[in-house]
């Protein structure tokens, strides 16, 4: 393994993730490795049970990995680390009971912070989704994609070095997906966040990423890394246009053939 | 004995079929359902059995006023397992049948009846219990025979051993008819997640 | 507002018709002979209703705080809830009542043994309604709260207990319910106080004044424990639903 770069955010050095015991063993992540730096949109694509948010959970500290570790800033993570890291999962579990502005103070609740400064940091992740004038709604008087985006302000509220995103969008109708798209691109751009994005969909992957990281299952490995060459800020046009398709056609071969791309 | 088992058996062939056919009507039209919804709520909470003194100033009380009592008091719990037996029909599946030419009966056969039957029994079984304790209650409140009757004598007599006896005997039997019910039903849910006609 | 006139409608319905002489007054009594019935025993009333209230609220907590612990408990591990379950549910079938002269004859016939039988009575259908309420809770609420760094404590109360709350509040409905009704019958059966009790009383003397009036007295608890309920539900739960029990 190279040694540590300082603008290195993530290191996942050799995860592997085996659930049961033998004869019945299954290996969800074979000797995974990935390297994120500050600031990078790196999405991670494959098709059903791939492992990918086995990978995502690993990274979180939601779940131990059976061999290797996962680094954040040098530091290796162990549990939950809410300081560092993010989370959205493609239900947007927003508490039921709260409103949008309490959904996206409850980490900060949940760590003791006052309720004043609570209330000006969830008002300011909701200028940043553009959600401020639903700050007092309950969520099921919210839709999908507002959900998320509330989803994705409490994600941020407590400055996370890097957000996960677990096929955030999966569960969106295709026009608010594509609305979807800009607003976490132009959340990127104004926060330079550092994003792992899971999906199964080849176009969102190229689009949003810097790079997209092909993954193949059984066991669930990394079988070819893409570096996305389209400028930023990416348009809508881009969608129609052919370096956007060339690169979902290298993706869908390598998915469609795991070992010859290896 | 006797007594009692034939006025529960009465009470239970009057008020099922009735409850559950209310029920189930007024389920199938939404407009009779709005409009009865609160009074049906309120009626629902309101403690019924306070309204027997009055029935027996009104009628005494014999066989047959046991029975309207404990019709009365089952009727309106079991009209809402109706009313959800009406809902639970699957209202596409109708649809798709009609489009393929169905005939009424045999939309009735193959997709009424598998669709309402665990409610149905549901009702059947709730429609059971409330008309024993109807008819139970009304014995020990003003009967001269009959089992709740001769458990109140027994109970103030302090006569402990058939007390106790009768009292067991009509918890096992109940919960007997009841856990084999709830069987019924389960088996009608299962017949319902493998689809096919009943 | 138009409840209100639908009231005062039935009222005076009721005041014609036996007026009237349509249907025998002996009978169906008359809002007038009500009103005469409680300036002549008002204090009686009042406090056979205190009696009544009283053994309905010691009873309904019991059934609350014993079926609520009772159901977290069963309700916490797949395998306890598999058992409890169906033991609950079996056991709200039954028609309790024929317990009723078993519970006096251990306690006799006083306040004890309404509060002792009703708050059996509206045990068992909260415990089972806290089971299933926990059992329902959908888990990944639990980890997105683990994610966002809640301790166990956190996750449980703050969390957990919040999610379940609405199938508690409606399993308390039908435990209030089963309460209500079980006083009023008991206290018809066998007592010496209390509001099913007097009413029996003037029933077996023909005052049909005071038998409406108790009735009366009797529906008004009701209502009030049920319109506590819906507040709760309310605050907390869902909509108040139509599919309750009462007898």
């Amino acid at each position: 393994m190279s040694a540590q770069s300082t603008s290195q955010l993530i290191a996942v050095c050799n995860v592997s993730q085996i659930f049961g015991a033998p004869p019945e063993e299954f290996c969800a992540l074979h000797d995974v490795s990935l390297t994120m730096e500050e600031g990078a949109f790196v999405c991670v694509v494959g098709p059903s049970g791939c492992g990918k948010s086995t990978l995502l959970q690993i990274m979180a500290g939601l779940m131990t990995a059976t061999a290797g570790e996962v680094r954040i800033d040098g530091e290796k993570v162990a549990g939950p680390r809410p300081d560092k890291v993010g989370v959205v999962f493609q239900e947007s579990l927003l508490l039921p009971w709260k409103t949008a502005v309490e959904n996206i103070e409850f980490p900060l609740a949940l760590c003791g912070v006052p309720a004043s400064e609570r209330r000006s940091r969830a008002n300011a992740l909701l200028e940043l989704v553009r959600l401020i004038d639903f700050a007092n709604r309950l969520p099921d008087e919210l839709s999908g994609g507002m959900k998320q985006r509330v989803a994705i302000a409490r994600a941020l509220v407590r400055h996370p070095r890097v957000l996960l995103m677990d096929e955030p969008f999966a569960a969106l109708d295709e026009q608010t997906r594509t609305r979807m798209w800009q607003e976490l691109l132009d959340i990127h751009a104004r926060t330079r966040a550092t994003i792992l994005f899971i999906t199964h969909s080849l176009i969102e992957a190229v689009y949003l990423g810097d790079v997209v990281q092909v993954m193949a299952a059984r066991p669930g490995r990394f079988i070819e890394r893409i570096a996305i060459d389209l400028p930023r800020p990416r348009t809508i046009a881009m969608l129609g246009s052919e370096r956007l398709g060339a690169l979902r056609n290298r993706i869908w071969d390598a998915i469609a053939e795991p070992e010859a791309s290896v | 004995m006797r007594v009692t088992l034939l006025a529960c058996a009465v009470a239970f062939a009057i008020v099922a079929p009735l409850a559950l056919a209310s029920g189930f009507m007024l389920g199938e039209t939404r407009a009779w359902e709005r409009r009865t919804a609160p009074a049906l709520a309120l009626l629902m909470t309101t403690p019924k059995s306070v309204f027997l003194p009055v029935f027996i100033l009104m009628f005494g009380i014999g066989f047959a006023e046991k029975i309207i009592f404990a019709v009365a008091l089952a009727y309106f719990i079991v009209v809402p397992t109706g009313l959800a037996a009406a809902k639970s029909v699957p209202r596409g599946l109708i649809m798709v049948a009609q489009a393929a030419g169905a005939t009424r009966r045999q939309i009735y056969m193959h997709i009424y009846v598998p669709a309402v039957a665990p409610l149905i029994v549901s009702g059947l079984r709730l429609a059971l219990i409330f008309s024993i304790h109807g008819i139970i209650f009304a014995e020990m409140y003003a009967s001269s025979e009959g089992i709740g009757r001769r458990i109140l004598d027994w109970g103030e007599a302090f006569q402990m051993q058939p007390l106790l006896a009768t009292v067991l005997l009509v918890l096992i039997a109940t919960v007997a008819v009841n856990e084999s019910m709830q069987l019924i039903e389960a088996r009608a849910r299962a017949r319902l997640r493998l689809g096919g006609p009943a | 507002m138009r409840q209100l006139l639908i009231v005062m409608l039935v009222l005076a319905g009721w005041e014609a018709l036996a007026r009237l002489g349509l249907l025998n007054a002996v009978i169906i009594g008359s809002p007038s002979l009500v009103v005469a019935a409680a300036v002549k025993d008002g204090p009686a009333f009042v406090s056979a209703f205190a009696i009544t209230a009283y053994e309905m609220l010691l009873a309904a907590a019991i059934a609350c705080a014993g079926g609520v612990a009772v159901g977290a408990i069963g309700g916490a591990s797949t395998r306890s809830s598999r058992v409890f379950s169906p033991v609950f549910s079996a056991l709200i079938a039954l028609p309790l009542i024929v317990l009723y002269p078993v519970v006096v004859a251990w306690t006799g016939i006083g306040p004890i043994s309404k509060v002792i039988y009703a708050g059996l009575a509206g045990f068992f259908p909260i415990a089972l309604a806290t089971v299933s309420g926990i059992r329902s809770i959908d888990l990944r609420y639990a980890e997105l709260a683990r994610a966002l760094g809640a301790t166990r404590r956190q996750i449980v109360i703050q969390v957990m207990l919040r999610l379940a709350l609405p199938a508690v509040l409606s399993g308390l409905r039908v435990g209030l319910s089963l309460v209500i009704i079980s006083v009023v019958q008991s206290e018809m059966l066998s007592s010496v106080d209390g509001l099913g009790f007097l009413i029996s009383y003037h029933r077996s003397l023909f005052n049909v004044g005071q038998v409406y009036l108790g009735i009366i007295l009797v529906l008004l608890v009701a209502a009030a424990g049920n319109f506590a309920v819906s507040a709760l539900e309310r605050r907390f739960g869902r909509r108040p639903s139509l599919l309750q029990a009462g007898a």
